[in-house]
């Protein structure tokens, strides 16, 4: 069955929590870093992001903690999350194989 | 009040703007991540963190969750009868401005008199809607209505107003909201498929959940003697729409091989008992009988029909 590319936040947020369980501030820098800044989630993006994964059954809660007198709930992949991941995975790694491929080849001809 | 304590309140009322539910389980935790990314000595979020918020809490409170079954059932609804609806009208436009049937129904009569230019209208916004162009389709619909809706406004009271242009402009507001509250004649996308077997009903003979058939016209007292739209609702969003709902193959353009047939089953019964093809039925909205009648001067209003008491010499 074909699925709907992911968004390219989605996506970022998947990969975040793929290294394992991070809690909503987290998830936004780590997303900063994987981008290399290009990308910056702001709260609003990101919890209305997670609420939807998480409606999905994509991601579900870990545990919370408090710190500083501050709720941080904890978020990580489920199985489907991670397969969903995966398969997003798989079919850029098939696009870039193939503009490498034609890149290749245009350089090759040129 | 400090710094921090002020920021806080602030950014609390911007959470203010999400659904209850939301709150409570994001409230605190989103607080946290807004207070935790501040600048030291920030005062009041910034422009663009106020704007995502908001978007954000627009964007929860438009999506239906699995839990919200009332709000998906009200969007597939409105999905199917925004693509239905258009779709049904020109047809029977389309047929009677072929002198083929009588047209049957206020509504229907009134359009079936409009002018070229109101046809057209019609043909562009079916177009839109079959091409599954849903924003411009319901700019399209804003625009019809406006249309309508300008030359009205002379009207000296609304009550004037026949109770066919009433209709049409709920029809076309219900279809531009439709449009934009929903997939509209995106009604395979993945969202609604959850409910398709609720909505459909045994055997897909049609949709009988309130949210469908009140969310179609002509129901709730405008299907009287005078604005009979029951062949009408009947012939398009009511059966059509569990249709398209159950089968996610069904794509909702092949919708337009449907009341065509229907027309061969409904059409033709008001022709007979009317006895004659064309003939209008010789109710208050029908402006040619209408003006006959003692004691009021109607006029056309572009597509509008309005009466109103006779003017003072």
């Amino acid at each position: 069955m074909s699925r709907r590319a992911l968004q390219e936040p989605t996506f970022l947020i998947l990969t975040a929590l793929a290294a394992g369980a991070q809690h909503g501030y987290g998830i936004m820098s780590d997303v900063g870093k994987i981008s290399d800044g290009r990308v910056k989630l702001r709260a609003g993006t990101l919890y209305a992001a997670l609420d939807r994964l998480d409606a999905e059954n994509l991601i579900e809660a870990d545990r919370e903690e408090i710190v500083d007198g501050r709720l941080r709930r904890y978020y990580r992949l489920t199985g489907a999350g991670a397969q969903r991941l995966a398969a997003e995975v798989e079919r850029l790694q098939a696009q870039t194989n193939v503009a490498a491929r034609r890149l290749d080849l245009l350089g090759g001809t040129a | 009040m400090n710094g921090t304590a002020e920021l806080e309140g602030r950014y609390r009322l911007l959470l203010a703007l999400y659904p209850a539910e939301h709150r409570r389980a994001h409230e605190d935790e989103m607080l946290g991540v807004l207070m935790t990314g501040a600048r030291a000595g920030q005062g009041r979020p910034g422009l663009a963190e106020a704007a995502d918020l908001i978007w954000g809490a627009l964007r929860i409170r438009l999506r239906p969750t699995p839990h919200d079954a009332a709000g998906l059932l009200w969007r597939d609804a409105l999905a199917v009868v925004s693509t239905v609806l258009p779709l049904i009208i020109l047809v029977y436009l389309s047929v009677s401005a072929l002198g083929l049937l009588g047209v049957h129904g206020a509504l229907l009569a009134a359009l079936a008199r409009s002018d070229a230019e109101s046809l057209a209208a019609w043909v562009i916004l079916t177009a839109c809607v079959m091409m599954r162009l849903r924003r411009i389709a319901a700019l399209v619909a804003a625009g019809m209505l406006t249309w309508y809706a300008i030359p009205a406004a002379d009207v000296p009271n609304w009550y004037y107003l026949a109770p066919v242009s009433m209709l049409l402009f709920v029809t076309l507001g219900l279809e531009a909201a439709g449009l934009l509250a929903s997939p509209g004649p995106r009604t395979a996308d993945p969202d609604v498929e959850g409910i398709r077997g609720r909505i459909g009903g045994p055997g897909g003979c049609g949709v009988r959940h309130p949210a469908a058939v009140g969310a179609a016209p002509g129901r709730n007292g405008w299907d009287h003697d005078h604005c009979d739209l029951r062949r009408y609702q009947w012939t398009g969003a009511d059966v059509r729409a569990g249709q398209a709902c159950r089968c996610p193959a069904v794509d909702p353009r092949l919708l337009c091989l449907r009341p065509p047939s229907r027309l061969a089953l409904d059409g033709r019964r008001p022709l007979r008992e009317r006895g004659g093809l064309g003939r209008a039925a010789p109710d208050h909205t029908d402006l040619p009988a209408a003006r006959r009648a003692p004691g009021r001067d109607h006029r056309h209003y572009g597509g509008a029909a309005c009466s109103c008491p006779p003017r003072p010499c």
